[in-house]
């Protein structure tokens, strides 16, 4: 048997679920969608259940993927039951979500979570009486605290019920649905939705695009508008006879602070300096820690074994590529999650990405676009992922562009690495300037040639809470999860191939080819230029490659100061590794990816030549 | 029955006859004035009675001379006081349109032309105050900490996702915050949304007390 679970974002629908199935959760994509479902097994009285965590939306009749995703799961009956979420400190919203639910008729409980926080708050909810209005068990929970969770499974198995509550229209409104429902055998709900444009039945469309006109020139509002209007009415009738605020909600001055036009800015860019530093310190004490770990248990010891060499190369190879995806990559890239589930947790996400809102504008998108640009430090994979969150084609194109040249953590290693360490930290926060300049050059460029409309930001702020220590780890797992489930086998592959290539030769052959051009291009040495080639199946293993070619790890032995800064430079900015390219694909499609590798591509050459050539 | 019922009815069926060339049906009548067939029905007999109306087999009426007279005058009144209830008074259009409904019945022939010709040409007649009509004022024009009704809305492709927020005609909201662009917090059935410029400014709204 399955269950869902749905509701607004914001209303501890993921906690609950966390709470009911505890371990062993599976994200996978709902078919025909880019939407992530949330699947979890669990158990009761011996029978095995599966729940099924819908995304947060607000109307079941929106045009967004989750809205529509979520909606085609209700109408294909793929839960039998399902457990709606309101949030009692914002009833009549929440109601206004239920009231669209209880439309299609299925069986439901009603969970009001956040009790203790609308208690807190002044708030006093009746849920006997809301109980009795909408016609199902109402269960007044506490997610945070396990107020009443235990009681939620056994009242969705044996007391869901079809909900009474009804929404009455407008009487233009009801007339359309009986009008509707004489020429064709439609649902309230079927009618209902023709009405909005949802729907495809061809003789039910022209009957609707008769209707319409002649009910909006009667009331010079849309029909959605409407119906919108008597939804929005009923759900405030319903919050107002079963609950009772005793006192206005007090302002609060933190979050006034936080959004202000003065110093929200400024602490905007303090705390994502701040993580940006912190993730690099922490980053790179962890990850010295774990490769010399590695080193000792795994590398040493497998050298030391007497092999044929071809085994060897490749048994070297895949070690190295979990050395570097769990050593090096690791350890920034989880301290960066965790920085960010506390930033989304709190509920600064949202406020940041409205303060950015002016900045992202020039650069074609709108407040939303920060948060993937934000994540792209991290790994650009997830942060490509995240690009889905945006409306419409243009932004998603332009923030592909942009998401691939953020340098990621696997780039912030070969700038420590070589930069940092042979020239000083002034010369890598250098190539962050120039990266982030490119950056931002890039995105003023696209937002004037790409073609399509901007449709602008409308995002709910998030309340500000204090985060809870389990609920940001299990977040950044989720996150790091994608990483390992995604780029690590990309990695895994790409450094086997690399592996056998080098054992072939491969490389002597193509250095001798490229050093010409890489010499009078770049200044670069032949292995050099073979590195950055190879930089392209993993970012990171430019550096390393570098290392094994030039024959030894004192770089500034064989290399220049300047080339060491180019092969740097090159390295971060020209085309995304092949786990970005990966997913830029299955996001964006094929043309736009080719688009994006070969920009990269031509502009990491460009600028290393003029690099090359201001300090030669 | 009531004048009021009767001239409804014949301003119902002036505008029906308006937009098509066949007579209205007594079905499309009753859709339009939202009343039950049978009651239109009773109605409708007694206009017949009274020579303003023909029932025509097939269930159509066709209006007579007399019954067009009123019913058309009944609706030009109608236009006029929602004209000016909305346009000059600034009502929103939906109650207008329903005020107009009850007066229309009750304003004498010399009032309506005289409103109209008010509505015709309104600077000449207003002295002293505001000349021109307020202009309709945008989410954009207005400071930080005001208090505001949403008046109406227009959106290039829909709104769908501020209505589900509850952002609607009539709603009331404050601007907690905006952005030297023009950015803004607005806050709206107790909780706080985000929404760029170019949404704003499709967001008409008026002060309130």
């Amino acid at each position: 048997m399955r269950l869902g679970l749905i509701g607004n974002p914001n209303v501890g629908k993921s906690l609950i679920f966390h709470q009911l199935t505890g371990i062993g959760v599976e994200v996978s994509n709902y078919p025909g969608t880019t939407v992530d479902l949330k699947k979890g097994n669990l158990c009761f009285k011996h029978e095995k259940l599966e729940l099924v965590d819908l995304p947060g939306i607000y109307s079941l009749e929106g045009n967004s993927p989750e809205e529509v995703m979520v909606r085609t799961f209700i109408q294909e009956k793929e839960a039998e039951v399902l457990i709606a979420v309101l949030d009692a400190t914002h009833l009549e919203r929440n109601l206004y979500l239920l009231l669209q639910l209880a439309e299609f008729g299925k069986p439901l409980v009603v969970v009001l979570n956040m009790m203790d926080e609308a208690a807190k708050q002044g708030i006093e909810i009746d849920a006997g009486k809301l109980s009795a209005i909408l016609g199902v068990e109402v269960i007044p929970a506490a997610a945070i605290t396990g107020m009443n969770v235990a009681d939620i499974i056994p009242a969705a198995l044996f007391r869901a019920r079809s909900p009474s509550v009804l929404v009455p229209y407008d009487h233009h409104i009801e007339a359309a649905i009986r009008s509707i429902q004489q020429v064709h055998p439609a649902t309230r709900l079927q009618a209902l939705q023709a009405l909005q444009g949802i729907g495809t039945d061809p003789e039910v469309s022209a009957l609707v695009d008769a209707l319409a006109p002649e009910i909006e020139d009667m009331h010079r509002m849309s029909v959605a508008q409407i119906i919108a209007g008597n939804r929005h009415h009923r759900a405030e009738t319903i919050a107002r006879e079963v609950s009772y605020d005793k006192g206005d909600v007090k302002k609060n001055t933190l979050d006034s602070l936080l959004t202000s036009r003065r110093s929200g800015p400024i602490i905007l860019v303090a705390v994502l300096l701040s993580i940006l530093i912190a993730v690099f310190l922490i980053g790179s004490v962890l990850e010295e820690f774990l490769v010399s770990i590695f080193d000792m248990l795994f590398i040493s010891p497998f050298l030391a074994l007497p092999l044929n060499p071809l085994v060897r190369q490749l048994g070297l190879s895949f070690l190295l590529a979990l050395q570097a995806g769990l050593g090096i990559a690791f350890p920034f890239i989880f301290t960066f999650y965790l920085f960010i589930s506390i930033l989304e947790d709190s509920g600064y996400l949202t406020r940041a990405a409205f303060l950015a809102d002016r900045a992202m504008h020039r650069l074609g998108m709108h407040g939303q676009g920060l948060i993937p640009l934000i994540l792209g430090f991290g790994c650009n994979v997830p942060a490509i992922m995240g690009i889905r969150l945006l409306r419409t084609r243009r932004e998603r194109v332009i923030a592909s562009f942009l998401v691939s040249m953020v340098p990621c953590s696997a780039r912030t290693v070969i700038i420590a690495g070589i930069v940092a360490a042979f020239m000083g930290l002034p010369a890598a926060l250098s190539i962050y300037g120039i990266t982030l300049g490119l950056v931002i050059l890039t995105g003023l460029v696209l937002s004037r040639i790409t073609p399509g409309e901007q449709y602008g930001m409308i995002l709910e702020m998030a309340p500000l809470r204090l985060p809870s220590l389990k609920n940001i780890l299990t977040k950044a797992w989720f996150r790091i999860r994608e990483f390992l489930v995604i780029a690590m086998p990309l990695l895994i592959v790409a450094s086997l191939i690399l592996g056998f290539l080098q054992f072939a030769g491969f490389f002597t052959f193509f250095q001798q080819y490229i050093s010409p051009w890489s010499e009078a291009i770049l200044g670069l040495p032949g292995y050099a230029a073979t590195a950055l080639l190879f930089g392209i199946l993993r970012k990171e293993m430019a550096l390393e490659t570098l290392v094994i070619l030039a024959g030894t790890a004192d770089l500034p032995a064989v290399l220049t100061m300047g080339q060491i800064y180019i092969f740097a430079v090159v390295s971060v900015l020209f085309i995304p590794c092949i786990s970005t390219i990966g997913v830029l694909a299955k996001v964006v499609g094929a043309r736009i990816t080719l688009l994006v590798s070969f920009y990269t591509l031509i502009l990491g050459i460009l600028i290393g030549a003029l690099i090359n050539l201001i300090i030669v | 029955m009531k004048t009021s019922a009767r001239e409804d009815l014949l301003e119902a069926l002036c505008i029906l006859s308006r937009d098509s060339p066949d007579p209205p049906t007594i079905a499309a009548l009753s859709w339009h004035l939202s009343k039950p067939e049978d009651e239109i029905r009773d109605h409708l007999r007694a206009l017949q009675n009274q020579g303003d109306l023909h029932i025509l087999p097939g269930d159509r009426i066709e209006i007579s001379a007399v019954g067009s007279l009123i019913g058309n005058q009944v609706m030009k009144k109608h236009r006029v006081l929602e004209c000016f209830l909305s346009d000059i008074l600034g009502m929103d259009r939906g109650t207008a349109s329903e005020e107009a409904c009850i007066l229309e019945h009750d304003l004498s022939d010399e009032a309506l032309e005289r409103l109209d010709q008010y509505i015709a040409r309104p600077r000449k007649r207003w002295r002293g105050g505001n000349t021109s009509r307020p202009h309709p004022q945008t989410l954009l024009d207005f400071p930080e900490g005001s208090e505001l009704k949403v008046v109406s809305m227009k959106c290039p492709g829909g709104c769908q996702r501020l209505l589900d927020m509850g952002i609607l005609p009539g709603e009331r909201i404050r601007l907690v915050h905006t952005l030297d662009n023009k950015a803004m917090v607005i806050h709206v059935k107790g909780y706080d949304v985000a929404i760029s410029p170019e949404i704003a400014s499709c967001i008409y709204v008026e002060h309130t007390e």
